[in-house]
């Protein structure tokens, strides 16, 4: 079929977790465990396209354009409405995809539910961001006062109206005062993420890595009580958990530690914006589509459920592409190993119409819950 | 037509439904008790409670399929009636006594879903039950017991009788069907040329059990009928007549329980799909003019039932509390609303074809009902007004709709 691009091999690893694309939150069944990445460039823009599991159970994964999938399968109106979103708000990154995700919930497309939950959860990102980018110019603002400027910077005809603070950061760092805004804008992004002061865990990705961790302790209590393919799923969900979870919590406590230098951070930021954007969406990336295993775990009766089929859960484990062992090193031979495995595969049955509108109810369910009890 | 009692399905009647039920199995004698949660057996089907392995449970194990509610049962069919079983199986037990004791013992703790305790200890019941029922005589309470006359004993207990020998083998069968065993042909052959060696009776009974056990496997009415037809007896001749006509009234009565309200919407839908499924299998029954009539009026009764009965939810327990929202609809009363919507289309589309089912004039009025009705009239939004659409038409009826009512999507505001 002319739509798929490529079947990719049986030993499919992504180098780079671009390549391996940003889980989706979608509510179709036959979308499942779908993530998303910039396709072909068309009209200054990536083309969406989505990588999808390979729906027979099989090995291998699927790549589709987006527009065209639409054309060859029932989709939601909530999935055909986040996708275009993301397709309208590039580049395509986790934290795009989440806010993405956080307004088309909030239009109500995904059901009450998560319309409440996401409303609830825009409010306090917004209120994230502000207090961040206030703590960071304040921080800024308090520098300036200690320093001695020989001349600030005229105005000129497209900052005639910046402010003296302005004028002052950009005397500081010797660029203009719009790469410092932006420097700031985007550091104050990743800051009302990972949270700080008083409120720092309920940000987003302290909230997550706390389930992950939990996810984590929960499946390493009950190993030993398992036995067969359940045993050895929930061994990868241990170990794959734990791992993502130590890396996750190590650039946490590094990324606090810079962030309470924000003025020596900015610095960093202008010097080599490219790496310092990548570093600054480390934990995003690590943690990127772990809600799914973690929501199903807390959303199930008594957080047994996943015992029963832990194989369900795996499935939806994100892959994790070869980029993030430099950031987990040390690696133990173990978790060196799944890197390489899957013990689990989605199957997606062919359902009807009503049988479809049944499991969609289920996913919106869990979308609410993510969004309530993860913030994404 | 009665629809369900909301109150039925909760959580709460159900715990409290599985616990009298537990109580009733544990009784020596049910009786009474038994008969107090007959009318629930459609609800119990759905919930599936575990049953302990009886004495009783484990004789009747094999034949489970043949057994129907007394009130159905007639001479001549090809049937056991539920109100003889207790009499029997306190005939049976009487005349064994240690043995049933001895077997009583083997089953403690032990479920139905106990295969091998099905098979080890059925193995040593089955046979020694035939030899015992084939020589009892009438009870004296007999009638009295199960409504049942004199007569009405010999039928039941030689059919009995003749099942219960054939019982070891047919699991055996049942088995093979559920491993898809290549050797299912030969042995499906034997069984029916034992049954048929053994009389009209257990030939019919025995046909009309297998072709419960196998719907769609067309090889168990084509090994019957050339089994039929190679003998001289006119009796045995007839057996495949009587088997299928027990399974078409099975089918019947099946219809009428998932259509009369007694089963909750979402289980009336898997009953369909069930039922579609087996009225699927009888496509190749096309050997005599009646079966086919009948086939197609099993298929017309679905349809006209079906729509009946979707019409009366889609009114009674849609339209209408759609109607009588208040102008700020809460959470909890959309969402009930929409997992009726959710039940209903799966009831629907359960004994339709899925063209059939999208382009159902009723259907299609439901959502020109939803795209026209002014805010006043109907107090929901154009989001809750797609999603309802999604859930009845599907998500391009929904997104058509959002379009023509110019809602903003979400890539244009985030552009």
């Amino acid at each position: 079929m002319a739509s798929v691009l490529a079947e990719f091999s049986r030993l499919f690893q992504p180098t780079t977790f671009r390549e391996r694309g940003v889980r989706l939150p979608l509510t179709s069944p036959v979308l499942a465990g779908a993530c998303v990445r910039a396709g072909a460039r068309t009209g200054g823009r990536d083309e969406p396209e989505l990588v999808l599991p390979n729906p027979d159970g099989g090995d291998g994964f699927f790549v589709w354009p987006w527009r065209d999938l639409r054309e060859v399968c029932r989709v939601s109106i909530h999935d055909v409405q986040l996708m275009d979103c993301i397709a309208a708000s590039q580049p395509i990154l986790p934290m795009t995809v989440a806010r993405a995700a956080h307004k088309v919930a909030a239009s109500g497309v995904a059901g009450r539910a998560a319309m409440d939950a996401a409303k609830n959860g825009a409010a306090i990102d917004e209120e994230m961001v502000r207090a961040a980018t206030a703590f960071m110019l304040e921080s800024l603002a308090r520098h300036c006062q200690t320093q001695s400027f020989a001349a600030l910077p005229e105005p000129d005809g497209e900052t005639a109206a910046v402010t003296p603070l302005r004028r002052q950061m950009a005397a500081l760092y010797g660029r203009p005062s719009n790469d410092v805004v932006k420097a700031i804008e985007e550091i104050a992004a990743a800051i009302s993420v990972i949270g700080f002061g008083e409120q720092a865990e309920q940000a987003r990705v302290p909230r997550l890595l706390a389930a992950v961790e939990a996810l984590h302790g929960a499946v390493t209590e009950r190993l030993e009580a398992m036995k067969g393919s359940r045993a050895s799923c929930a061994e990868f969900m241990a170990t794959a958990s734990g791992l993502v979870a130590r890396g996750a919590r190590r650039w946490l406590a590094e990324a606090r530690a810079r962030f309470a230098r924000p003025v020596a951070l900015v610095a960093a930021y202008l010097a080599e914006p490219e790496p310092m954007t990548h570093w600054l969406q480390r934990a995003d990336w690590l943690l990127n589509g772990w809600s799914g295993p973690c929501v199903r775990r807390l959303a199930g009766a008594n957080g047994q459920n996943w015992e029963r089929d832990p194989g369900d859960i795996v499935a939806l484990v994100p892959m994790l592409p070869r980029e993030a062992e430099a950031w987990l090193t040390p690696l133990s031979p173990e978790e060196a190993r799944i890197f390489r495995s899957r013990p689990a595969r989605l199957r997606i049955e062919r359902r009807s119409h009503g049988d479809s509108q049944m499991l969609i109810a289920h996913e919106e369910s869990l979308r609410a819950a993510s969004l309530r009890m993860l913030g994404v | 037509m009665t629809e369900p009692d909301p109150s039925l399905p909760s959580e709460k009647t159900r715990a409290r439904l599985l616990r009298a039920v537990a109580a009733v199995d544990l009784l020596p004698v049910r009786g009474a008790a038994d008969e107090l949660i007959a009318p629930m057996r459609p609800l119990l089907a759905q919930l599936k409670p575990p049953r302990p392995l009886t004495f009783g449970r484990l004789m009747f194990q094999p034949i489970e399929r043949l057994i129907i509610d007394g009130a159905r049962w007639q001479p001549g069919m090809t049937a056991i009636p539920r109100t003889a079983l207790l009499r029997l199986v306190q005939l049976v037990r009487g005349i064994m006594g240690g043995r049933a004791r001895q077997i009583d013992a083997m089953l403690a703790g032990k479920t139905l879903a106990d295969r091998d305790a099905v098979r080890r200890v059925g193995g040593l019941l089955w046979p020694a039950a035939s030899l015992v029922l084939g020589s009892a005589s009438v009870p004296a309470d007999w009638t009295q017991a199960t409504q049942l006359s004199v007569p009405d004993f010999t039928e039941v207990s030689r059919g009995l009788t003749e099942m219960l020998a054939l019982s070891d083998r047919i699991l055996a069968l049942q088995e093979d069907v559920a491993t898809a065993s290549p050797h299912l042909e030969n042995r499906l052959r034997s069984v029916l040329a034992g049954a048929l060696g053994r009389g009209e009776q257990a030939f019919s009974l025995t046909l009309a059990l297998l072709l419960g056990c196998m719907p769609g496997d067309g090889r168990v009415l084509d090994i019957g009928i050339e089994l039929a037809a190679a003998t001289a007896d006119q009796a045995l001749k007839g057996g495949p007549n009587r088997a299928v006509s027990f399974v078409f009234s099975e089918l019947e009565n099946a219809v009428d329980t998932a259509l009369s309200g007694k089963l909750e919407l979402g289980a009336a839908a898997d009953a369909m799909t069930a039922i579609s499924a087996r009225c699927a299998g009888l496509q190749g029954w096309d050997h005599r003019e009646d079966w086919r009539e009948r086939i197609r009026r099993i298929r017309s009764r679905i349809d006209s039932a079906c729509r009946e009965r979707f019409e009366t939810v889609l009114e009674r327990q849609l339209v209408a509390p759609l109607t009588h929202l208040p102008s700020e609809p809460g959470a909890d009363s959309l969402e009930a609303l929409e997992g009726i919507a959710r039940e209903l289309i799966r009831f629907h589309q359960a004994g339709r074809s899925p063209a059939s089912a999208r382009n159902d004039p009723v259907l299609i009025q439901f959502e020109q009902w939803l795209r026209t009705k002014s805010r006043d009239e109907l107090p929901l939004t154009t989001i809750e007004r797609a999603r309802l659409i999604e859930i009845m038409r599907g998500p391009e009826a929904g997104l058509a709709y959002l379009r023509e009512a110019g809602a903003p999507s979400e890539a244009a505001q985030a552009r």
